[in-house]
């Protein structure tokens, strides 16, 4: 009996050392929510590179973008913060940062040359008053429709570059029986496709005035009604199926030729992808009216304020490895996302992120999404009316008009 | 050996709940009050005490999406628990007639409600897709101009909601008035057949009375299910078409996390939990004087 119980104390100490030795590697947690298989490859060249660097990285994935944040937000705010967490660029951050619950980034981001290896719209929006606090991963454009070509070919029509050229080609595929268009039925990316329109129809300046300066009086004006008809144009040719459908079922219509057209951000290239499609022979990518620009996204990691000295240490290489320029391309290139980082080789890209990338990197031919402008808040709000108008019988353009008006202001 | 005395035993008792207790009050009592004192600060996505008086509340009475959610909740319970009670009280009386196979045709009647609210709208959402589910079967069927479209209509979507949920619920109020049935006495069941009084009325005016407890659990598990509405809705409509099939419990989850007006969100709970006093405590009251009354 005694010499059991000595067996089992012996074999507890030695468990407790191995213990004690495990808590001297630089743990690295990271909450994500890069689930699908695209974004799973672009987590395991992050991890790679983390490991390589001496870590040990300690996968926290949930499924769904706000889940994975207000995860993220209940640990920091209990006082048990992962290293990482990844966030949306934009406000989300802000009463984080506010709180006092991030760490500065500030030292790092001079000593790394942040401010020349990044694009300055996306890094800004991680700054407030010159301190940096969320550094950059991964970079989206938004505004983009996505054309299957062989009914293009059959309609006989081509790459759309206007919104008339759009209407045409949905009047034919209407006429020729098949499902002109097959958007997501889901609120958020309602808003997104809102978002297109607005930069297409009404124009940069308009745009801008909305997102950048939530301009009431522009959302009233002429050139933003333009743009509420045109997407209500385009709703009515949305198939039966829509409302409540996910993107990637969306994509799936246009991959397998059930439909012709659909909206989504550069994301969608990774579900053609998969699909085994090319784009140019069994795809098209298009902005329309590209010259008023490319709404661009990311997402951001955050780093909260480390609780001691190995969290610190476990930041510091974390944020080696996601500043790497060449973790970073091989990250974006299996991810599907545009390399954020200059001096990335482009030349692995498909046709499609490759186009989307010159956009990115163009001050004059990109500017922010709501996201990245508004609080969470507001984009809320102005997502009800969206999708309130979005549905058949909902609100009408001017009831829509007014209700996004007063979107702006809500907090 | 020795025995305990009753007032050690009862000591005991008391002692052994002490943790409980403890966990009660701070937790979710302490829980609920801390949420109505969030509810009157400017909080948003961290939690604050800067004092905002009604803001939130007159924020959350001139929101669409609230006004559209109470009154899903207030059409879900009226054709939600009649009508769920009316098939389960069926089939248990059915079953309780001695058919054959009982324990095959039960099994059956319960296998809904051993599904998550998650599968089940998933499963009903196929079903009922416009372009791929059952009109789709219809068509192929030969029936070429059959559609069915509510799911995706903004005015009927509500309707699918609720009928998922009674085909999840009729199962289990099924098994609780079977349990009720069971208990009632064979020689009332023969007096009525003595009697010759028709079914429909032996069940209405004594079997039925006669099983108010049952009937009773039933109802607070269904009501139960009516305030907690939230997966079934995900799962099927995500709350569309636009914002019509919305309810409070999504409401209140969106606003206290996606969109960071844990204010806001405080205060729809806190209207939520209202609206339940509101109903529970004269049902709770009335229940209590009966009981008084029967003593």
């Amino acid at each position: 009996m005694i010499s059991r119980l000595l067996l089992a104390a012996t074999t507890a100490t030695a468990l407790c050392f191995a213990a004690s030795a495990n808590a001297q590697e630089i743990k690295g947690e990271v909450i994500h929510q890069w689930t699908s298989a695209a974004e799973s490859a672009g987590v395991k060249v992050l991890a790679q590179k983390f490991t390589e660097l001496g870590g040990t990285w300690v996968d926290n994935a949930i499924s769904g973008g706000p889940n994975a944040r207000s995860t993220a937000v209940n640990r920091v705010v209990g006082g048990n913060p992962p290293a990482a967490m990844l966030f949306n660029t934009g406000a989300q951050f802000v009463e984080l940062q506010d709180n006092g619950l991030l760490r500065d980034l500030t030292e790092t981001a001079k000593a790394d040359n942040w401010q020349n290896k990044m694009p300055a719209a996306l890094l800004n929006s991680g700054v407030v008053d010159g301190e940096y606090w969320a550094l950059p991963i991964s970079g989206n454009g938004a505004n983009w429709f996505w054309f299957n070509k062989s009914i293009l070919d059959k309609i006989g029509v081509a790459k759309p570059k206007t919104w008339d050229d759009v209407f045409v080609a949905l009047d034919k595929a209407k006429a020729a029986g098949i499902a002109p268009f097959a958007p997501s039925g889901e609120p958020r990316w309602q808003r997104l496709m809102f978002n297109a329109v607005v930069l297409g129809v009404a124009g940069r300046d308009t745009y801008d005035a909305v997102i950048y300066k939530r301009d009431a009086s522009a959302v009233r004006g002429e050139k933003f009604k333009a743009a509420v008809k045109v997407f209500e144009k385009l709703r009515d040719f949305a198939d039966a199926g829509t409302p409540g459908r996910s993107w990637p079922d969306s994509t799936n219509l246009v991959i397998s030729g059930k439909a012709l057209m659909t909206q989504g951000g550069t994301w969608l290239n990774g579900a053609f992808a998969a699909a085994g499609k090319t784009a140019g022979t069994d795809y098209e990518c298009a902005l329309i009216n590209p010259d008023q620009g490319m709404v661009i996204s990311g997402d951001v990691f955050l780093f909260p304020e480390p609780k001691n000295a190995a969290m610190t240490k476990a930041q510091d290489l974390l944020l080696k490895a996601f500043a790497d320029v060449p973790t970073q391309t091989a990250f974006a290139v299996a991810n599907g996302t545009i390399p954020i980082l200059k001096g990335a080789d482009t030349s692995k890209l498909n046709p499609c992120i490759a186009e989307a990338s010159r956009f990115f990197n163009d001050p004059k031919l990109s500017t922010g999404s709501d996201q990245m402008m508004f609080t969470p808040a507001i984009v809320g709000a102005v997502e009800d009316a969206i999708t309130r108008f979005a549905t058949k019988g909902g609100l009408t353009a001017e009831q829509f008009i007014e209700a996004y008006a007063k979107g702006l202001s809500a907090s | 050996m020795f025995v305990r005395s009753p007032s050690s035993s009862r000591l005991q008792a008391a002692l052994t709940l002490v943790p409980v207790a403890f966990v009660v009050l701070s937790v979710y009592v302490g829980g609920v009050l801390w949420a109505v004192g969030i509810s009157f600060t400017r909080s948003s996505m961290l939690p604050n005490y800067r004092f905002a008086g009604f803001t939130q509340y007159i924020n959350l009475f001139s929101n669409a999406r609230w006004q559209v959610s109470l009154g899903n909740m207030a059409l879900f319970a009226v054709i939600f628990i009649p009508v769920t009670l009316l098939i389960g009280y069926s089939m248990a009386a059915m079953i309780n007639r001695g058919v054959r196979g009982e324990n095959a045709l039960r099994t059956i009647y319960l296998y809904p409600f051993a599904m998550s609210f998650i599968v089940t709208g998933l499963v009903w959402r196929w079903l009922l897709d416009p372009n791929f589910g059952i009109a789709d079967v219809a068509r192929k069927l030969s029936f070429e101009n059959a559609s069915f479209d509510w799911i995706v209509n903004a005015d009927m979507a509500i309707f699918t909601i609720i009928i998922a949920a009674i085909w999840h619920s009729s199962g289990l109020v099924m098994v609780v008035l079977l349990a009720g049935l069971r208990g009632v006495d064979e020689d009332l069941w023969k007096a009525i057949r003595i009697e010759g009084i028709p079914a429909w009325k032996a069940h209405l005016y004594i079997i039925m009375p006669s099983i108010g407890a049952s009937i009773a659990t039933a109802m607070v598990l269904m009501s139960l299910t009516v305030v907690r509405m939230f997966d079934v809705v995900v799962a099927m409509t995500g709350g569309g078409p636009g914002i019509a099939t919305d309810v409070p419990a999504k409401f209140i989850i969106d606003h206290m996390f996606e969109r960071q007006q844990v204010g806001l969100a405080s205060a729809a709970a806190t209207t939520l939990l209202l609206l339940v006093l509101v109903i529970a405590v004269p049902l709770l009251y009335l229940k209590n004087r009966r009981k008084g009354a029967a003593q």
